[in-house]
């Protein structure tokens, strides 16, 4: 697709949301993130090898970022994950179904300005030096947005931070440092060094230590929610790993109540978190993860050679992917989860606020041979483009895939159908001039995951520039069609819409689409919202299943929120997918959360206390995403003692039920954290 | 509020959102005979008509005309306790605002600060007190990327801009305990001060003509109104950097220990006037009024004005002769007053150079002089209003 509607033969294509994403996008030799998944089942691929195998003409489009060590570049591994920074004309190279057999999916992430890249940034060498952090250490590592590293609960003195290392991705690079080709890394001496410049008259000039961190432009287009009274990264982190600071002449901080929790960091691109589709994601992810693991698998006990556990939180959601923990976001916590064998580290993930959002659906397949019919609302005034996910059962194969087809109209009439016919396809939607207003394809998605997903794209229904294709705003339908002849057509397609609203403190660019239906009740008795699906529903809108797609894997543990006062789950706190009858094979199974922990005081008193951005304030946040780091806290105190996974320990600590709940997982935790300042 | 209008900005009062600060109005009292009340005296009005009938009812026969009434000391600070604030202010504004002249040649606005006045008819020489070149148009272009980025902040900053919209007083107050019962003094003391600044920068703004942000690109769109005045210097950095300077010297000369920097140790009492004073002025550009080269301005300005109120009000303070060239100054720079003042010495930076251009100079130079009298009585008794005391200081009870 064209941003102007025109349209352009479909090729075959690895991702299709990709190509669909360059397609809106002019090529006028801009740079964006990818993250590339390198396949090579018998023998494994090392990142080195696919470099060479690189042709002289794209080498110099692509670029690897020297997070990649020189150690980490030449190891083989069956899968392997490597975020570049490319030319959109790369990338449509890369994305080609039939190009570089060993790329097998390219995901698109953000434009990357030239002015965040630093060409000259030397890869650090394999030799890895073992850092030694004091023995009861736990590694807190935070990965979001708006960090405000300065912040005097992440400090252990007035000029010394507990910050280990920080990335900061949307950032200009330091010219002198060459150590990070986008954005920058900071490590604590230069942290320190900033603070200590920046400490005057016993303050800490914090706009002007921002400003120094790059954090803080605003003669660029680079946008920090460090410019704001309360960012997210900021409370979270703080809430994970926030102390008060020690006095300025003691040594032992830890008589004082402050914990040896060292913070390992990184703050995606604004333009990322802007995005909550989330489908620009996976390349900062992978690029943060990489970084971090630089750091994180060097650093020992005291004089031990034991690796200092480590927590991650990673308060992100989306509504998007399998659901079932082969989607790319736990592919990546998984693969960076182990990449040292013997370090224990445990992961932390909000289970999402979208219970009540009515952006999933399930359709049942095989009970009637009546075509389903979903409505889907899509709004006006919605500057960003609209997806919506239909995956197919496990194990569907294809002669049974293609008695499937799914019909879309929009408002105006049109109607667009699609059969899901071998391994991939699409078709343009149109209106009624022919312009090319969205994209409706099919791709069977192999194993791990082996199911077939329809994959709608639609267009934004408002945009400032005169010649933009618009999808129309209002009802749009989508029915899905089976044919019922051969083998039993069974199960479930299960559907999700991405999130698309707009976050406080960005720019309100975004309008979240939700399904609509006759038999969905949103309010019960007294008007309260009915915030788990009634029995026997027969609404094809479900909130079981809104669990964010992100927190299906099997490593991290999952946080769903509380309302503190009413002693019951967040309305908004999702609840896990029902049981989803397989087709036969090894279908990984749906996940719950693991424990809920306090999101909000009251229905009154939204939100919890933790850090605002700058020093001495607090600000109130709520959301599963503060109930993460919260866990993430109560985490760091026990994963010492652990020997087992932190679910399994999770579950003990708590006495959990034979059968947890969808909504709270194995119960309650009751996680206190004492704000002072210590000052 | 409790200070005086006069500000330009008060055409916008439908954006005051501070009615916290109501309490300001108690001196309304002031203004005639319902003011009783600001004193606890019961008091509902007294129509005139019953007046009258008062003194009708009790006036006597006429008495003979008192002999002994003692003259007023004329032209002495001492009747100025006699007089309301409101006169008091134009006696006040008076002896400010005729110690400077203004100058304008070849693209340079000069201020000029009165010597002391020799003769019957009295003759003067004037004293450099400031210069300033406006930056070109090119440079503010260049400038103008701020107040893009900038904007990104202004939901987050809302309350406070327009909050700030008049002299956002009450900010100060969180930082000094400045309260119309306990320190009118000084508030008074400011207020002239204030009054004087507006004097003085509208008149470089009006000789240095410079184009606010809106007026160079439709994209601005300011969230409050853009005054009708020149963008440079910004009103708003004048006043505030003015305010947090000259509460700074009236606590420091208070007898109070806490104010004082305390030999090597730090000053956060002036640290944190100055990152209040430097927030304000940067809230305009968030606003979409103001450049940051604006706020540089506006900040040497009220620094210098600042040094030199305090020096006519003490006679021993040194003030200051600086001056700013926009042409010079580095577009690419955001407001930053660090790089103009230091709290803790009380000092404007003496010299500060974008490659080999001067940008902005500061000279310390020596009093002119004895105090002028009637600001030096309200100086007085604005220290005073700070001083600590402790029991032994306390005698013959």
């Amino acid at each position: 697709m064209t941003q102007n509607g025109a349209l352009r033969p479909l090729h075959p294509v690895k991702n299709d949301l990709t190509d669909f994403r360059l397609g809106l996008s002019p090529d006028d030799g801009q740079w964006w993130s990818a993250l590339l998944t390198l396949e090579e089942a018998a023998r494994g691929i090392s990142i080195d090898e696919f470099v060479q195998s690189l042709p002289p003409g794209l080498m110099e489009h692509v670029i690897v970022p020297v997070a990649y060590t020189l150690g980490d570049r030449s190891v083989r591994h069956p899968r392997n994950f490597l975020t570049v920074i490319a030319h959109q004309s790369a990338l449509h190279e890369l994305n080609r179904a039939n190009a570089f057999p060993n790329v097998v999916d390219v995901d698109l992430g953000t434009h990357v300005d030239e002015e965040h890249l630093d060409f000259n940034a030397e890869p650090i060498d394999t030799t890895f030096n073992f850092v030694a952090v004091p023995p009861d250490s736990v590694v807190m590592v935070v990965i979001d947005d708006g960090i405000g590293i300065a912040h005097n609960l992440l400090r252990d003195k007035r000029t010394s931070t507990r910050v280990l290392q920080a990335d900061f991705f949307a950032v200009k690079p330091d010219p002198e440092a060459k150590n990070a080709t986008y954005g920058r890394r900071l490590d604590k001496a230069q942290i320190d060094a900033l603070m200590e410049e920046y400490h005057i008259n016993g303050i800490l000039d914090e706009v002007g230590f921002y400003k120094a961190t790059g954090q803080i432009d605003f003669a660029s287009k680079t946008f920090d929610a460090v410019s704001l009274n309360r960012s997210h990264g900021t409370h979270v982190a703080a809430m994970a790993a926030g102390y008060p600071m020690g006095k300025i002449d003691t040594d032992d901080l830890t008589k004082q109540g402050v914990k040896n929790r060292p913070i390992v960091c990184a703050a995606l691109p604004a333009a990322v978190t802007q995005d909550v589709t989330g489908q620009s994601l996976l390349p900062s992810l992978a690029l943060a993860l990489q970084s971090i693991s630089n750091l994180t698998r060097r650093l020992v006990l005291g004089d031990t050679k034991d690796l200092a556990p480590v927590i991650l939180n990673f308060s992100y959601g989306n509504t998007s992917g399998p659901h079932d923990g082969t989607d790319g976001t736990s592919e990546l916590l998984e693969f960076y989860g182990t990449i040292a064998q013997d370090q224990k580290t445990w992961m932390a993930l909000p289970v999402g606020n979208d219970n009540l959002s009515q952006g999933h659906a399930v359709v049942p397949l095989g009970k009637s041979k009546k075509p389903k019919t979903l409505t889907m609302v899509m709004l006006p005034d919605d500057r960003t483009a609209t997806q919506v996910e239909f995956w197919m059962p496990f194990g569907l194969d294809e002669e049974r895939r293609s008695r499937i087809s799914i019909a879309v109209s929009s408002p105006d009439g049109e109607t667009t159908e699609l059969t899901a016919i071998g391994a991939a396809n699409s078709k343009w939607i149109c209106d009624s001039n022919g312009c090319a207003i969205g994209r409706l394809s099919f791709k069977f998605k192999p194993a791990p995951t082996e199911r077939g997903m329809f994959l709608l794209c639609l267009n934004p229904t408002h945009s400032l520039s005169s010649d933009a294709a618009l999808a129309p705003s209002g009802r749009w339908q989508i029915t899905m069609k089976t044919k019922q002849k051969g083998k039993k057509l069974a199960g479930e397609i299960h559907a999700w819409i991405r999130r698309d609203e707009s976050l406080p403190g960005y720019a309100p660019h975004g309008r979240q689409s939700f399904f609509v239906g006759p038999d969905y009740k949103r309010f019960g008795e007294y008007g309260l919202p009915i915030t788990t699906d009634p029995n026997l529903d027969a609404s094809l809108i479900r909130r079981s299943g809104t669990i964010s797609g992100f927190a299906c894997g099997e490593t991290p543990i999952v946080i769903a929120g509380m309302n503190h006062k009413a002693s019951q789950p967040a309305d908004y706190s999702a609840t896990a997918l029902a049981p989803v009858p397989q087709n036969g094979g090894h279908a990984p199974m749906p996940r719950n959360p693991d424990v809920a922990t306090i999101s909000d005081e009251s229905y009154v008193l939204r939100g919890t206390i933790s850090a605002g951005t700058y020093s001495g304030s607090f600000a109130r946040m709520n959301g599963t995403s503060v109930a993460a780091p919260r866990v993430a806290r109560f985490a760091g105190d026990h994963i010492a003692e652990a020997h087992v996974p932190a679910r399994t320990f999770l579950y003990k600590y708590l006495g959990a039920p034979k059968h947890v709940s969808p909504r709270i997982g194995a119960g309650v935790l009751n996680v206190q954290v004492p704000w002072y300042t210590g000052e | 509020m409790f200070f005086p209008s006069g500000f330009p900005q008060n055409g916008y009062n439908g954006y005051n959102g501070y009615n916290g600060y109501n309490g300001y109005n108690g001196y309304n009292g002031y203004n005639g005979y319902n003011g009783y009340n600001g004193y606890g005296v019961p008091d509902d009005g007294v129509p005139v008509q019953a007046l009258l009938t008062n003194r009708d009812g009790i006036v006597g026969a006429e008495l003979e005309f008192p002999q002994h009434i003692v003259s007023n000391v004329q032209n002495d600070p001492e009747n100025l306790k006699r007089l309301s604030p409101g006169v008091r202010a134009q006696i006040l504004d008076f002896a400010l605002k005729s110690e400077i002249e203004m100058t304008f040649d070849k693209g340079k606005a000069s201020l000029w600060r009165r010597g002391p006045l020799t003769g019957k008819k009295p003759k003067t020489a004037y004293h450099s007190l400031i210069s300033m070149k406006a930056p070109e148009e090119k440079q503010l272009i260049r400038q103008l990327r701020f107040l893009y980025g900038y904007a990104n902040i202004r939901q987050d900053r809302a309350p406070e801009i327009i909050s700030q919209v008049q002299a956002p007083m009450p900010f100060y107050a969180t930082i000094g305990f400045l309260d119309p019962a306990r320190t009118p003094y000084t508030l008074e003391f400011l207020g002239a001060a204030l009054r004087f600044t507006v004097y003085a920068e509208m008149q470089l703004k009006y000789a240095l003509a410079v184009k606010r942000p809106i007026e160079f690109s439709p994209q601005v769109q300011p969230m409050i109104q853009t005054p009708t005045h020149g963008s440079l210097p910004s009103g708003h950095s004048t006043e505030s950097f003015l305010t947090a300077r000259l509460l700074l010297h009236v606590l420091r000369s208070s007898n109070a220990p806490q104010y004082k920097p305390a030999g090597d140790g730090d000053d956060h009492w002036g640290e944190m006037l100055m990152r209040l004073a430097s927030r304000i002025a940067t809230n305009r550009t968030v606003a979409g009024v103001h450049f940051p080269v604006d706020s540089v301005a506006g900040a040497i300005l009220g620094l210098t004005l600042a040094n030199l109120v305090t020096s006519l009000s003490t006679g021993k303070h040194v003030w200051t002769s600086a001056s700013f060239d926009g042409t010079a100054f580095n577009d690419e720079d955001d407001f930053d007053w660090h790089k103009l003042y230091d709290a803790k010495s009380d000092k404007q930076a003496k010299l500060l150079k974008n490659g080999k251009k001067t940008w902005a100079t500061a000279e310390r130079c020596e009093p002119l002089g004895a105090a002028q009298p009637v600001l030096a009585w309200l100086w007085n008794k604005a220290v005073t209003e700070w001083d600590d005391f402790d029991s032994s200081s306390k005698s013959g009870v």
